[in-house]
């Protein structure tokens, strides 16, 4: 269970987050907003990369500040950055990571070679990850967020910049995870998947939670609500870019 | 004990990656400029002298050279990934030591001082790594952010090119070999205006250090 309270943030002195009150239990649980909205800042609170400047965060009762080994343990992470060793290849980046979690080399491999295969990485996996396209790199973070099958994902838009037969594959994954009990959080702005598999979304608007509903159970879609919150795009071409 | 072995062997593979693709030899003014210094020295036919007589600049040129394979060890292990990681303190710890140390030009260095300037020189030059390094490890933890003070800003310049040099300021804040040249133009100026027994030989080094600044 994800469990934030009264949460704050601040860069420079401009607030990001204002009062973040978050409980977020077994399930996939979609954050929206538009960009600043304070998405990524709240995932990196609560994947314990930064501290809240007030308020606090505790995964499954624990804070990382006396439980930080034993969270993380349990704590699969897709960062903004993605996290890559640069140097390393996608299957080689992946075999770095099991062992940091406990697993031994064959465990590791053999889950590397199901990920790789799962995410059509297969061929791609002795690419060097800084020559990897966007889209590769994105699903070798992935693959290193699920390799230690953790209780609870963090996700920083898991679906953007993926082909649409491996983001199928994601979803898949990621339902799979949640019916045996892990507890996802994601962020995403590809509001039709959103609306297809969470089971709980929350809008965040200028750094507050503005909606936190069942797209299952809500008489409004995900779009509608979204758009009644961050406002409706108008579409208005510009004078100079007429023909 | 599986987990540290792990590690360790992640950061052997890292460096020898790197050593084959030549991306851990990124060369500076600073690296340049210890290394001219210490072929002087050796060139003079007596090295440990040389060494102390130029102490001084020595560390002024090593510390921002060290700085900078400290930055380098937070490049090689992305800071997003290893912060999720489920390592105690003291893991954290060896594993930024032991990649600092496994830079292939701080492995240089280090025999440098020690063949040719003798095993005091080899160990000064590991302490004061071990300082920069703890002190940049310190301060990369630090639950506040460093700031450059708001009166070294521009933030408009009244001339046209105001873009360009406002761009141009904003670099040289950030690189090491300005604030470095500055330190050593400042102490250079305060030792021609105030030092009591000035010799013209003590500005050979200074002379260096500017050319290549």
């Amino acid at each position: 269970m994800i469990d934030c309270r009264a949460a704050t943030k601040s860069y420079a002195s401009q607030p990001v987050l204002r009062g973040i009150d978050l409980v977020v239990e077994r399930g996939i649980c979609a954050l929206l907003g538009a960009n600043g909205a304070g998405k990524s800042t709240l995932l990196r609170l609560l994947s314990g990369l930064e501290e809240p400047d007030s308020g606090s965060v505790s995964i499954g009762g624990l804070g990382f500040r006396d439980h930080g080994v034993e969270i993380r343990r349990n704590l699969g992470v897709l960062p903004e950055g993605l996290g890559l060793f640069e140097s390393l290849t996608v299957i080689e980046n992946l075999m770095a990571v099991g062992p940091i979690y406990g697993l031994t080399k064959s465990e590791t491999a053999d889950r590397a070679a199901d990920l790789l295969g799962l995410l059509d990485l297969t061929q791609g996996r002795h690419t060097v990850a800084r020559n990897c396209s966007f889209g590769m790199r994105k699903k070798t973070a992935l693959a290193m967020a699920l390799l230690h099958k953790p209780k609870v994902l963090l996700l920083d838009e898991p679906f953007e910049g993926i082909d649409p037969a491996s983001s199928a594959v994601i979803q898949m994954l990621l339902g799979q995870l949640c019916s045996d009990g892990a507890t996802i959080l994601l962020t995403s702005h590809i509001l039709s998947i959103v609306q297809k598999m969470a089971t709980r979304v929350v809008i965040l608007h200028q750094g507050r939670v503005e909606s936190d509903f069942n797209p299952s159970t809500a008489d409004e879609g995900v779009e509608e609500v979204y758009f009644s919150i961050v406002g409706e795009p108008q579409p208005e071409v510009l004078d100079w870019l007429r023909p | 004990m599986a987990q540290t072995l792990a590690l360790l062997l992640l950061l052997k593979k890292l460096m020898w990656k790197e050593l084959s693709s030549f991306s851990s030899v990124r060369f500076n003014n600073f690296l340049f400029s210890v290394l001219f210094i210490m072929s002087a020295g050796f060139e003079s036919g007596a090295p440990k002298a040389a060494f102390w007589s130029t102490f001084f600049f020595q560390i002024v040129l090593l510390a921002p050279l060290l700085v900078t394979f400290s930055i380098d060890t937070q490049h090689r292990l992305p800071p997003e990934r290893v912060a999720t990681w489920p390592l105690t303190r003291t893991q954290r710890l060896l594993l930024s030591s032991v990649s600092f140390a496994l830079n292939p030009l701080f492995i240089v260095l280090f025999f440098g001082y020690l063949f040719w300037m003798g095993l005091a020189a080899g160990l000064f030059f590991v302490l004061l790594a071990l300082i920069v390094h703890g002190t940049v490890y310190a301060v990369g933890r630090l639950p506040f952010e460093l700031r450059m003070p708001a009166g070294l800003n521009i933030s408009r310049t009244p001339l046209k090119v105001g873009g360009i040099a406002q761009e141009m300021w904003r670099e040289l804040q950030g690189t090491l070999d300005f604030w470095t040249a500055l330190l050593i133009a400042v102490s250079g100026t305060l030792y021609r205006l105030f030092g009591r027994a000035q010799s013209p030989k003590h500005f050979r080094c200074c002379r260096y250090s500017w050319a290549l600044q």
